[in-house]
């Protein structure tokens, strides 16, 4: 997958509510000063894009959606100390990377639900649906839980730069991070994802059981 | 020709778009010659083909208005907003303002004050009397509130909210209109009145002498029978301004008598002298005394005793005194209740007040009344008074606490104390209170989970506890909620609710038999023992969740937990299972389960588990109906 260079930006039309002609810089200085309508603006124009990056490091629409409104919160209170040199995109991103960081540290471990439980009462391949649409909701079944054993700083610098298609230098910008050790991540970020899911990825069926069962 | 190490390594950078052209061509010949680097480059392009074909998450479901109303709404609850600045000078203007301010009030500080306007007065009259008050006033050393009379309300308190007679800017403080010579005299004749003969005190009043001012001076003499005596005699007649010098009296005092007769005096004084009381609430032997003044405060004179009580609860030093500042406070009703509950809630107190408070509340039959009635008719949220009465009323497992917390758990700002006080809520309704929150998904699941694992840690039986609420509350989804909780928390109370939630008759089987896998890999012994008991009552449709009981069982106690079970061993009453087909059934699942390595396998495990089972479930059935 070629990276599409992004600002995190939602393109569905939500910068339409602002005013016409009102560039996000304008919109960016005239929040410095105070200008709450701008910053809404401002809101509307990168909520999709924070929203869904965090949605894909956190995997919860709940979490992610409070972790995105908190970014915004955030971000408003330390406007001032927004410099124009990087985008607003790559500044708000970062402010959402250390938020996603610290709901990470809060929350400690990893989680076993319900729906692990019922993934596990599912019928087995006999009685289902061989097609290839059902093969491919296992395989990004896995893809997500593998995403979310990667540690966070390897995750988010893979969700930027391979998900979300920013280039190496924003990604770095983003996370706080040198370009290389930004490539780096992505690599090892990468190569683990293969090793998880490389049964799955070498037998699109799922892989053969040791026992034979299969 | 590269090595397979570098290959790999290579692959996955050209699959970023990052490598260059003439390692691209190095790597086309490895890959050529080598199966293994083949294989890893097509299971990563097929990684990169799922990575594009994964569906992005939903932006649609997002309502960007909404979300835009929430940020506003959460940048305006922030405590102190901050508006955004892009001059930095501003701080050095701010800085530089703040150092003027400083340089001029140190100015003003050191400039002499005017000479003091010079007014004669006639002994005797109004103004006198103030200036009399001050003739016998400094260098004689007054106790400093902080240092001598204790941690109590000092005089100065009085002295804040009562304006002494005659004071202002037109008296002479030098007391330079004043006959010196005269007043010692007159003062001595108070000191012997006080001792030996009341009726002169009488005569020096005829002769236009402000007696009570003399007799407050007395308050301070070396002797302790003339400044009892001058207390008592206080007591009787003194006003408002006799209460600094008596509480100075309660204060330095060391003669038991003295220090009586000073609190009777201030008691007697009433409710202007009640905020000189402290020293004497602190006391034991002077408490009677001072707690039945106070108690004989009228409605509109009560907040002021109650606050002087629960000032002394606060700095109680044993279990007695605080019981019996705890009993005089609940004493005052729903007033006095509420003070109580702001000591037992308050962060800053500790020890023996909060505790005895606590206890306090426990024995008062109106407290859960009193707090509910507080929550009814206190909309005010967050505020620190209501967080120290859902802190205490959460001590004291007061049920009518949790709609408070479950709503407070719900916002934001005040999530993370209410989650506190729910996880420490001793007692069954705060689990409850958490599936409701678990279900609403208003609530981040994590932090849920967090206060449940805090709530289980209390004791054993508080799932079951929670369990048999929600059962006889018929909240099949509550039991659903719970168990979802039981599945993510770890700990053997957890693992204990998740085999009690195997037998739950109100969940569905499937519902039931995630429970017993849940149990896999952390059940115990004793969850074994449950499930091995659970498995004999499930009948041939219950197939599924049998074989799930059954792996869980076997994980939990091994093939002799789970032979003895399919045996009926230790039960009282026959299984009525065969013996052969019990040996078949268990022989067959322990060889199946042991061999299960991945959780894939683990589906078909239980796919299996279940044909194998079913023979015994029917013969099992078969006998519970035709014994």
């Amino acid at each position: 997958m070629q990276p599409t260079p992004s600002e995190g930006a939602d393109p569905a039309g939500s910068a339409a509510r602002h005013a016409p002609g009102q560039g996000e810089g304008q919109l960016v200085a005239r929040a410095q000063e105070g200008d709450r309508a701008a910053f809404d603006d401002l809101v509307r124009l990168h909520f999709h894009g924070i929203h869904r990056m965090l949605q894909r490091l956190v995997g919860s629409h709940e979490d992610a959606e409070d972790l995105a409104q908190e970014t915004f919160a955030r971000a408003w209170a330390a406007l001032a100390l927004y410099r124009p040199e990087a985008s607003f995109a790559s500044w708000l991103r970062r402010v959402a990377l250390h938020l996603a960081h610290d709901h990470f540290r809060r929350r400690g471990r990893r989680v076993r639900t319900a729906d692990e439980a019922r993934a596990l009462l599912a019928p087995g391949p006999s009685a289902r649906d061989p097609h290839a649409a059902a093969q491919h909701g296992e395989l990004f079944a896995r893809l997500a839980a593998a995403l979310h054993e990667l540690p966070v700083r390897l995750r988010a610098a893979f969700v930027l730069r391979v998900l979300d298609g920013a280039e190496y230098d924003d990604v770095a910008r983003s996370a706080g991070i040198t370009p290389a050790t930004a490539r780096t991540h992505v690599m090892q970020a990468r190569k683990r994802l293969l090793a998880a899911l490389r049964p799955w990825l070498e037998h699109p069926s799922g892989p053969p059981s040791p026992g034979g069962e299969r | 020709m590269i090595r397979c190490s570098r290959a790999q390594r290579w692959i996955l950078v050209a699959r970023d778009g990052e490598l260059g052209l003439a390692r691209r061509t190095r790597l086309d010949e490895h890959l050529a010659a080598c199966a293994d680097c083949r294989a890893l480059d097509a299971a990563d392009a097929r990684l990169e083909e799922a990575l594009a074909r994964w569906p992005e998450p939903n932006a649609g479901a997002v309502d960007l208005e909404a979300q835009v109303r929430a940020i506003a709404a959460r940048i305006d609850a922030a405590p102190r907003p901050r508006r955004p600045s892009r001059r930095p000078q501003a701080l050095f203007a701010l800085a530089a303002c703040a150092a003027l301010a400083l340089a001029l009030a140190w100015v003003f500080a050191n400039r002499r004050a005017p000479p003091p306007r010079h007014v004669d007065v006639a002994p005797g009259s109004p103004l006198a009397m103030g200036t009399v008050d001050r003739a016998f006033a400094p260098p004689e050393p007054e106790p400093e509130p902080d240092s001598d009379s204790g941690p109590g309300p000092g005089p100065d308190a009085i002295e804040r909210t009562v304006p002494e007679r005659g004071e202002g800017p037109e008296l002479d403080p030098s007391g330079a209109a004043i006959d010196v010579e005269r007043l010692a005299a007159a003062r001595e004749r108070a000191r012997r009145a006080l001792t030996a003969d009341a009726a002169d005190l009488d005569a020096l009043h005829a002769e236009g002498w402000p007696v009570v001012r003399l007799v407050e001076r007395c308050t301070a003499d070396d002797d302790p029978d003339v400044a009892g005596a001058a207390a008592r005699w206080l007591g009787a007649h003194g006003d408002r301004l006799s209460v600094r010098p008596l509480s100075a009296l309660l204060a330095r005092a060391r003669a038991a008598t003295t220090r009586a007769a000073a609190g009777a005096a201030l008691s007697a004084l009433g409710s202007e002298a009640w905020s000189a009381l402290g020293p004497a609430l602190d006391d034991p032997e002077l408490r009677p005394t001072a707690l039945a003044s106070l108690s004989a405060a009228t409605p509109e004179q009560a907040p002021l005793a109650v606050t002087q009580i629960e000032l002394a609860l606060g700095r109680a030093r044993s279990a007695s005194d605080a019981d019996e500042l705890a009993a005089a406070l609940i004493a005052f009703g729903e007033r006095g209740v509420s003070c109580l509950l702001g000591v037992a809630g308050s962060q800053e107190i500790d020890g023996i007040p909060r505790e005895r408070a606590l206890a306090g509340l426990k024995l008062a039959r109106s407290t859960e009344q009193v707090v509910a009635s507080m929550f009814a008719k206190r909309p005010r949220r967050g505020a620190p008074d209501e967080a120290a009465v859902l802190e205490a009323a959460t001590a004291l497992g007061l049920e009518c606490a949790l709609p408070v917390l479950e709503e407070r758990a719900r916002e934001r700002a005040t999530r993370d104390g209410a989650l506190a006080l729910l996880a420490r809520f001793e007692g069954p309704g705060s689990l409850v209170s958490l599936t409701r929150l678990w279900r609403e998904r208003r609530v981040p699941e994590n932090d849920v989970v967090a206060a449940a694992h805090t709530a289980l840690a209390h004791d054993e039986d508080i799932a079951a506890e929670a369990i048999d609420v929600l059962r006889a509350q018929g909240d099949a989804s509550g039991l659903r909620a719970l168990a979802e909780i039981c599945l993510v928390v770890d700990g053997v109370v957890a693992d204990l609710a998740l085999t009690r939630l195997v037998a739950c008759a109100s969940l569905s089987d499937e519902e039931r038999a995630w429970c017993a896998l849940g149990l896999i890999g952390r059940g115990d012994a004793r969850a074994a023992e449950r499930l091995g008991r659970e498995l004999a009552l499930l009948s041939p449709a219950q197939v599924r969740l049998a074989a799930a009981c059954a792996l869980a069982l076997y994980d939990g106690g091994g093939a002799q937990a789970l032979c003895d079970a399919l045996r009926g061993e230790g039960r009282a009453d026959d299984l009525g299972a065969d013996a052969t087909s019990a040996e078949e059934t268990c022989t067959e699942l322990s060889d199946l389960f042991a061999r299960r390595s991945t959780e894939r396998n683990q589906v078909l495990t239980l796919s299996r588990a279940s044909r194998v089972l079913l023979p015994w479930l029917e013969s099992i059935e078969r006998t519970r109906h035709h014994p």
